[in-house]
């Protein structure tokens, strides 16, 4: 390998790991989107679904306190709330059954209305 | 496809190109149709419209590679066949890149909120969906007659083969991810079939060549598509660059910035 190959491919991996970091602290600091939930449309899921923490002793604050707070988990919360939320109404739209939104992040993001 | 008599290509389609073409097309949208066929409720026309464009773009990139005249030229039918896979191959690959940007262009207009998918900050299988995207773009420009003369004809096919490879593995990580349409493991095995039956029979055919009986002809470098290859693929990024600032500008008007928790008691 040239002298120069070398230097790109080392260029290009500082630059892939420099990008990760950034990546890491921008999804972090990401504001959560508003998510419109009303507990009247889901009588029929059982609380612990949700609020795991009711049971396993995980905190008592809301879930934006945990999920979007702790390094960890804030890195996850998109991916842990869309698969709570649509994979639950895919599934019950799949039973033929009429189900929450699972398609147009406007279905259940609602940033266009003002507070 | 890289060898051959200087002889161009004529310029218009051909009867069983034109009848291969839309046989692609047909195979490539049979997935799309049974998912919406299975996904009855909850169905927003335009919006799976949208995201079958991509699943289609996915079925036809993983195709391309056995629809290339390289495999074709040990078969029976001589140099016309080789350019009629020629020929497809190309049409294939720019109705694939049409089909991309279509559906990323159509969801930014449907939904302008999915932009901070086009962001670092995007998941991992959407940053994947992005990659797969521009290593296509590379793929097509470093195929125009023009670049392609530049490299050593084994080195150019190798590097073809890799990058081809890895759209089919970043469209299969974007597809798998999204979980739209492929969340059950019966949809996911289907995927599976679908993107990697034809990625294994390339990879097969990459490893034992077939022997060569018919010559393609060679490109030419001032044909009438490749010559505005370059201003094409121009004019689709700026179109997609203009999409990318209206979405963002519309997303960042001040009613979008919601405060976390939003009022009412009907947030989480």
């Amino acid at each position: 390998m040239s002298r120069r190959a070398l230097f790109v491919a080392l260029a290009l991996c500082a630059l892939a790991v420099a990008l990760g970091a950034l990546r890491w602290r921008l999804i972090e600091r990401a504001p959560m989107l508003a998510i419109v939930f009303d507990h009247q449309d889901h009588f029929a899921v059982k609380c612990a679904t949700c609020h795991h923490n009711f049971f396993d002793r995980t905190g008592n604050d809301s879930c934006y306190f945990c999920h979007k707070q702790r390094p960890e988990l804030a890195r996850r919360v998109q991916t842990d709330f869309h698969t709570l939320c649509r994979d639950c109404h895919t599934k019950i739209a799949a039973q033929g059954y009429a189900s929450g939104p699972t398609r147009r992040c406007g279905g259940c993001h609602d940033w266009r209305t003002p507070p | 496809m890289q060898t051959g008599s200087k002889a161009p290509a004529p310029a218009g389609r051909s009867a069983p190109e034109g009848r291969l073409l839309w046989a692609v097309l047909a195979y490539a949208c049979v997935p799309l149709g049974l998912v919406l066929w299975a996904n009855g409720s909850g169905v927003d026309r335009l919006w799976d419209l949208a995201m079958g464009l991509g699943v289609a773009a996915a079925t036809i990139v993983a195709l391309l590679p056995v629809l290339s005249a390289r495999w074709w030229a040990g078969a029976q039918g001589g140099s016309s066949l080789l350019r009629l896979m020629q020929r497809l191959h190309r049409d294939l690959a720019w109705l694939c890149m049409g089909f991309v940007l279509l559906h990323v262009l159509a969801l930014l207009w449907l939904e302008p909120r999915t932009l901070d998918y086009l962001l670092l900050s995007a998941p991992g299988y959407m940053l994947a969906g992005l990659g797969a995207l521009l290593l296509m773009l590379a793929l097509i420009v470093s195929s125009s007659a023009r670049l392609k003369r530049r490299w050593p004809q084994g080195v150019w096919r190798r590097w073809h083969a890799a990058m081809s490879l890895g759209v089919v593995a970043l469209g299969l990580w974007h597809l798998l991810g999204a979980g739209f349409y492929f969340a059950g493991l019966g949809a996911q095995a289907a995927l599976l079939c679908l993107l990697g039956v034809p990625t294994v029979i390339a990879l097969l055919w990459h490893f034992q060549p077939p022997t060569v009986t018919g010559r393609a002809p060679r490109e030419t470098a001032r044909g009438p598509r490749r010559g505005g290859a370059l201003a094409t693929v121009a004019l689709l990024l700026a179109v997609l660059a203009a999409c990318v600032w209206w979405a963002q500008a519309l997303t960042s008007s001040p009613a979008a910035d919601v405060p976390y928790p939003c009022p009412a008691g009907r947030c989480l």
